[in-house]
């Protein structure tokens, strides 16, 4: 069930009226039964999986309090395989076993493995890396084990953040289903703006981008090198739009009920440098590896050398996190470089580092690193090395003879909309007293304005 | 209060979802919308079926609806079972009733998606005619022996693997099929929203030159047609830049279902291709592939291809609407008559 679904909309005013007319005590229960049947509107078998995963970790909770030293360490490493071993299977098989042949090709070896005709179950990473900083957390003791398995399933679960985060951690999520959430008119106003604001992020900023994203992508030979920097340019505010539009709905609707998860973007494209705007987009992920990968590896307390490995690991991992392809790795990898440099120069020029800059040179910083991430985007877009080349090699090119997929009108259209958001960044604000007014111009502009193709959400297939 | 609000809001919820996931209370809700012209009724199709995709009001035209009248001056000699496996060409204008066809004594007319009980034994003490017919642009989708059999015998049930059957079953139950369209239908097919969906498509259309996801304008922009007939990518196309090998595919296609049918008892296999509107109507907006005419020169002599092309290219206009992605009845008209006539000549 995508969010930008009438059946979203029907679910929603299902669940939402619901769960504030049951009994506190039932509450859990009702938002437990609600998300199986949201997940199970993609593929219902696959809740097994979500099954094994969350018997896997609620006993490891459990018994990671009771163990102490190498058996506390093993049972930790047992649940993190048992995890990790899920995504392997469904996620990163494929890649593997074609890799290792490609490498036995060029070693004259034969390998034969059983190809699995499996899909990837829908918002695999982001539930699985959700049930992982449980485990973590209760292994370094910053989170008591649950001991309520429905309360334990609900964390994983819960239906707005189910399938593309926010990736929450035990400590903010856990406790607020147990706490008693009463109807609060701004709180529920705020939400339902929240909603709104992501739905026209997603239907009329995003998937209006995406008609000339698709066509100048799909179509690259016949592009002019004008119409190809265009489309980089407006995927970059796609899936930005695309995927905050997705979290702000999952934020709001979760808000309306009285929960408060965590933001997951801050305003990226205003970003002065690449390591700033990780801190600005999708903050639950970055964070998330900052807190267990990049710190278990000793973060930035060893030598610069290893420090600036570090980073790199950490980026590579990323991009692989988000598809088993080697344009996300590239992708990853790209970002990490991008940091190193960006390390080096401000260690040899530390007046001139991007924190430091303000008025116009902070401008010229925001434009380089929004460069840097659309350069870096390229590679997430485009899965094959070909069409990588091909993107590359026509950027001088001057005339094309490819549909642009948008006429001159919507593609000024288009860049309005990219101003508007880009000033609404840096100043916007939602608040409960504009509801009145602020909701049906939004409404309003999402129906006249708004591109319903059903599209799917960009990070769904992550 | 807040209580009541909440009340009302799960009871209207779960009434949408309800009605929109029950085959029969969507029945009964699509008789209700399609029967009279009030506001809370819908006039989708009233205007063709292209307006109903577009809502531009200038297409709001009238179209008129019903069955043609049957031809007159047919052989009383009644000697034929006509079976036919055809689109909304034909069953929305002709009525399967044997006064429509010359010799014909029984029709038995099926849907291409129709999903048959038991197989169909053909068994008859008359002459056999199986008519396959299909819009130009649905062309790669139905022509096949497969899609043919299915529509006469229940398709085997193919074998999948536990989970895979498990998750159809789950998914059957949980969600309808349509649901997505079921929703749209029932909250928000109604005359009343016309003016408001008009108003957007204006919008797109003026401002933007997109009257609508899966319409296009014609040339003179006086005609809708659909974008899946005009894209040079689109599979249906009539601008689709086609190979021999493709034709010479469609020709063996058609081979395989008189070869299939002849020993079923068939006396004769007739094959019928309506041509995409815009190959008749805009032909110079590009390179037409000239597809049914290259299937009718490679298939000579050796199968039976009613092309009504020729004929309603001489009054094209006349014989579709501006609004609708088919014929009226006049073009309908048309393509019967060149039918009876093969009909006629059919060896005794």
């Amino acid at each position: 069930m995508v969010f930008n679904s009438l059946q979203f909309l029907v679910f929603f005013g299902i669940v939402t009226s619901a769960y504030f007319l049951v009994a506190h005590r039932f509450r859990w229960a009702l938002l437990l039964i609600a998300s199986c049947y949201f997940y199970m509107a993609f593929m219902p078998i696959y809740l097994g999986i979500l099954g094994f995963t969350i018997v896997v970790d609620y006993f490891a909770g459990i018994y990671l309090e009771r163990f102490e030293g190498a058996a506390k360490k093993g049972l930790l490493a047992l649940s993190l395989v048992a995890n990790v071993g899920v995504l392997a299977i469904f996620k990163y098989y494929g890649f593997l076993t074609d890799n290792l042949t490609g490498v036995g090709h060029l070693f004259g070896m034969e390998f034969n493995f059983p190809a699995l005709q499996i899909l990837l179950p829908i918002g695999l990473s982001f539930h699985t890396f959700q049930a992982m900083s449980y485990t973590i957390e209760v292994y370094r003791g910053h989170q008591k084990a649950e001991r309520h398995f429905g309360i334990y399933s609900l964390y994983v679960m819960f239906y707005p953040q189910l399938v593309a985060g926010p990736i929450e951690r035990p400590q903010n999520l856990l406790h607020q289903f147990y706490e008693k959430h009463s109807w609060d008119t701004d709180r529920v106003k705020l939400g339902l703006l929240q909603m709104v604001q992501g739905l026209f992020k997603k239907v009329v900023i995003a998937d209006r981008l995406a008609l000339l994203v698709d066509a100048v992508y799909g179509n690259l030979g016949a592009q002019s090198g004008g119409a190809r920097i265009l489309a980089a340019v407006f995927y970059s505010f796609q899936i930005y739009c695309d995927f905050s539009g997705y979290s702000d709905i999952a934020i709001g609707s979760a808000r309306v009920m009285g929960f408060k998860l965590m933001d997951n973007f801050h305003a990226p494209y205003q970003a002065k440098s690449i390591p700033e705007f990780w801190r600005r987009w999708h903050i639950s992920l970055s964070t998330w590896f900052k807190d267990y990968v990049y710190f278990s590896l000793g973060g930035n307390r060893v030598s610069v050398p290893r420090w600036y490995v570090n980073i790199l690991i950490v980026f590579v991992i990323s991009g692989i996190w988000h598809g088993a392809s080697w344009n996300f790795v590239i992708w990853g990898a790209l970002h990490g470089i991008f940091q190193l440099i960006g390390l080096s120069f401000n260690r040899l020029f530390p007046s001139r580092a991007a924190d430091q800059q303000t008025g116009l040179a902070a401008w010229v910083y925001r434009l380089w690193t929004f460069s840097l991430v659309t350069l870096a985007w390229v590679f997430f877009r485009l899965p094959h090395f070909a069409d990588i080349r091909e993107f590359f090699k026509g950027l001088g090119q001057k005339a094309g003879q490819g549909d642009l997929g948008l006429k001159p009108a919507e593609i000024g259209f288009s860049i309005l909309l990219i101003v508007g958001l880009l000033i609404y960044d840096a100043r916007g604000r939602l608040r409960s007293k504009d509801f009145a007014w602020l909701m049906p111009l939004l409404v309003a502009c999402i129906y006249f304005f708004g591109v319903f193709s059903l599209k799917q959400f960009i990070y769904f297939q992550f | 209060m807040k209580k009541i609000a909440a009340l009302f809001v799960l009871l209207v919820c779960l009434l949408a979802l309800s009605v929109s996931s029950s085959e029969q209370a969507m029945r009964v809700i699509t008789k209700q919308r399609y029967a009279g012209t009030g506001l809370l009724q819908s006039d989708k199709y009233t205007f063709g079926d292209l307006y109903g995709l577009s809502y531009l009001p200038e297409f709001r035209l009238p179209k008129s609806e019903g069955f043609i009248e049957p031809p007159t001056g047919l052989p009383a000699e009644k000697d034929i079972d006509l079976y036919i496996v055809g689109d909304s060409y034909l069953y929305s204008y002709l009525e399967p009733i044997p006064a429509n066809y010359a010799r014909v004594a029984r029709v038995d007319f099926r849907r291409w998606a129709h999903v048959p009980a038991r197989a169909e034994t053909f068994q008859s003490a008359r002459k056999k005619v199986l008519l396959i017919e299909s819009v130009e642009r649905n062309l790669a989708n139905v022509l096949s022996l497969g899609h043919v059999r299915a529509v006469f015998e229940p398709t085997p049930p193919v074998d999948k693997p536990w989970w895979e059957q498990w998750n159809e079953v789950i998914k059957a139950a949980l969600y309808h099929p349509t649901l997505e369209s079921n929703l749209d239908f029932t909250l928000f097919n109604v005359a009343l929203l016309s003016p408001i969906k008009g108003l957007k498509a204006s919008w797109n259309d003026r401002v933007f030159g997109r009257p609508a996801a899966e319409v296009v304008r014609s040339s003179q922009g006086d005609r809708l047609f659909m974008k899946e007939t005009v894209g040079p990518q689109e599979m249906g196309s009539s601008f689709r830049e086609i190979s021999e090998d493709e034709v010479q595919q469609r020709v063996h296609e058609m081979e395989e279902i008189q070869t299939f049918y002849r020993a079923k008892g068939f006396d004769q296999v007739l094959f019928s291709f309506m041509p995409n509107p815009v190959a008749l109507l805009d032909a110079q907006r590009g390179k037409g592939n000239q597809l049914l005419a290259r299937m009718q020169a490679a298939s000579a002599g050796h199968l039976t291809i009613i092309d009504p092309t020729d004929r309603l290219k001489s009054n094209a206009e006349a014989y579709f609407y501006r609004s609708d992605s088919h014929w009226n009845q006049r073009g309908a008209r048309v393509w019967l008559d060149q039918l009876n006539e093969v009909l006629r000549g059919t060896a005794r």
